[in-house]
């Protein structure tokens, strides 16, 4: 894809009135690709404002170097989604108009979900994770009015309005499309009070140990029990948490519920048991995150507990000297580190070496079908050599087969979650499997 | 010198954090402060009306016998230098309308936030 007519820098700064030299954008508009007969133009513009850099961090740092990192990227990743046949303009600091010429309205659209896509993902810049929103609005030359300032007062407004009902959206004019669906955004939106009022609850996967022969942990895993739609997946409503923020308030709902499932199983009498806790790489990488963990374990006396926090191999590529310096400070206050999914990224040896991990949890993927797939069959057995070597524990995850489970004793003694062993359910259910089994009347689920 | 404070809210959960908090304000600084807890609207204006004056309030707006406004106007009538907090969901519904109010807080509660406002709210250092 070659290079998008590229002006990357603001074309009137003027600081009192925001105001965009109209004159020379339309200047610079006739210049570049307006070729064709005046009355067979055809045109859409796209006003994009990125916001939301800020949520998770304070002021005091160098705010102007940060910006002009940001800035950068920003131009960066939105040329890359554009074409030689596009231009684009920065008309603020974190604003800007991409103007398609000759390009029925679909294009248009997609273009601002390609965008928007793009812009899913969060930006690193030295080591500090920023998460970006974006909204766009569109209008369309000639359908929407003959004069740019108006149309670009169209695409703004248009921007504006979709920014007042949420975070990243597109509205165009004919046919208002967004990039989320409504239900998304209603889900979105009911987030912060589906964590407030208890419709988000948790549900535990115990974990085997073939060395104990018994249950020794169990995984937290957060469901949502809508009023009106019903069960929602983890799948669908954790990415929007970590869209609007909401993860921070979820992680720590997780931790609090953490510390009570660990009173819960005290007064079983079920000791020597841990509980893994997802984190989501958004809160992790937050300002307040160490400060907010040393609070829930002071108070709420998590200290003491066997605490595991899961984060997913994905997040190791982000191999940064600050996550590197937060996992240390977390294993430093005796929390245990798993990787989840391990084998669907792409973490070296080297990389697994330096960071202070605990355990891996060999993603599900190589462990179904073991028992007849000979190359998974030796991939685990590597994996499970090389974890040895590196003073690994292992977990196997989504052993569903009798088969499987016995193929995977003959690797080295693991720890196994699935259904064969256990479903994820209640606290209570949970307390009455361990029980059973303790006392001997045990059996998989 | 000991601070009292009414926190007001019907999710025992909130009011479990909110105590661990400002528990943990205390332990950090030099200041000592007194917690009465109240779930709902009858319960937080039996507490105003038995109770010294309070020096700060953090009230939560939906309450499931009405709504936070009633609890903070009698608290100002008993005592008017009582700073209030809201506590909401939505606090951008409330933050222009409302002049009970020194202050408007998000919920779910985030630790650190609040505790930098439990601070501005009584005037403490740091």
């Amino acid at each position: 894809m070659k290079k998008p007519v590229e002006i990357l820098h603001v074309l009137h700064h003027d600081s009192c009135s925001s105001a965009l030299d109209y004159a020379a954008l339309m200047e610079l508009l006739q210049r570049n690709f307006f070729q064709t007969d005046p009355e067979h133009i055809r045109f859409s513009i796209l006003f994009i404002e990125f916001y939301g850099f800020n949520q998770f961090y304070g002021y005091n740092e160098n705010l102007l170097e940060r910006d002009q990192l940001l800035i950068s990227k920003i131009g960066k990743k939105l040329s890359s989604a554009l074409t030689e046949n596009d231009m684009l303009v920065r008309v603020g600091d974190y604003q800007y108009i991409v103007v398609q010429a000759d390009i029925p309205e679909r294009v248009s659209s997609e273009l601002a979900r390609q965008i928007m896509h793009l812009f899913s993902e969060p930006c690193m810049i030295n080591g500090d994770m920023f998460y970006i929103y974006t909204s766009i609005g569109i209008s369309f030359y000639p359908d929407e009015g003959t004069d740019l300032y108006a149309l670009i007062k169209v695409a703004e407004n248009k921007m504006k309005k979709v920014q007042k009902n949420g975070k990243n959206l597109i509205s165009t004019v004919q046919d208002s499309s967004i990039l989320l669906t409504e239900r998304q955004m209603e889900l979105k939106q009911a987030l912060p009070a589906a964590i407030e009022n208890g419709e988000i609850y948790f549900l535990y996967q115990a974990q085997y140990s073939q060395v104990h022969q018994r249950f020794t942990g169990a995984e937290m895993l957060a469901r949502w029990k809508h009023p009106a739609y019903g069960e929602i997946s983890p799948e669908i409503f954790i990415p929007l948490a970590e869209q609007n923020g909401m993860i921070a308030s979820l992680s720590i709902k997780t931790l609090v519920a953490a510390s009570k499932a660990f009173i819960v199983l005290d007064h079983a009498h079920i000791d020597d048991f841990s509980l893994s806790v997802n984190i989501s790489p958004v809160f992790l990488l937050t300002a307040h995150f160490y400060k907010t963990l040393q609070f829930l374990l002071q108070e709420y006396e998590l200290n003491e507990r066997n605490l595991h926090f899961e984060i997913t191999e994905e997040m190791l590529l982000e191999h940064t000297d600050y996550l590197l310096d937060i996992l240390h400070k977390i294993k430093n206050l005796g929390i245990c580190i798993e990787v989840d999914d391990f084998g669907t990224g792409y973490t070296s040896i080297r990389q697994l070496a330096d960071l202070p991990i605990d355990i891996l949890k060999i993603d599900k993927s190589f462990i179904q079908g073991i028992d007849t797939d000979k190359k998974k069959h030796d991939l685990l057995k590597a994996i499970v050599s090389m974890a040895e070597a590196l003073n690994m524990k292992v977990i196997a995850e989504g052993i569903e087969k009798q088969e499987e489970a016995t193929v995977l004793q003959q690797f080295a003694p693991l720890t196994i979650q699935g259904y064969l062993y256990a479903k994820p359910v209640q606290l209570e259910a949970l307390v009455e499997k361990i029980q059973k089994l303790s006392a001997g009347n045990g059996n998989t689920l | 010198m000991v601070r009292r404070v009414l926190i007001v809210d019907d999710f025992e959960y909130n009011l479990e954090f909110e105590e661990k908090v400002i528990k943990s304000l205390t332990k950090e600084g030099n200041v000592s402060i007194h917690v009465d807890v109240a779930l709902n609207v009858a319960e937080a204006l039996t507490k105003i009306s038995q109770n010294a004056v309070y020096d700060a309030m953090v009230i939560d707006m939906n309450l499931p016998d009405g709504s936070g406004s009633a609890i903070a106007k009698e608290a100002l009538k008993k005592n008017k230098t009582t700073k209030i907090a809201a506590l909401t969901l939505y606090p951008e519904e409330y933050e222009n309308s409302h002049a009970l109010f020194d202050l408007f807080l998000r919920k779910p509660i985030m630790p650190m936030d609040y505790k930098k406002n439990f601070k501005q709210l009584l005037n403490l250092e740091g």
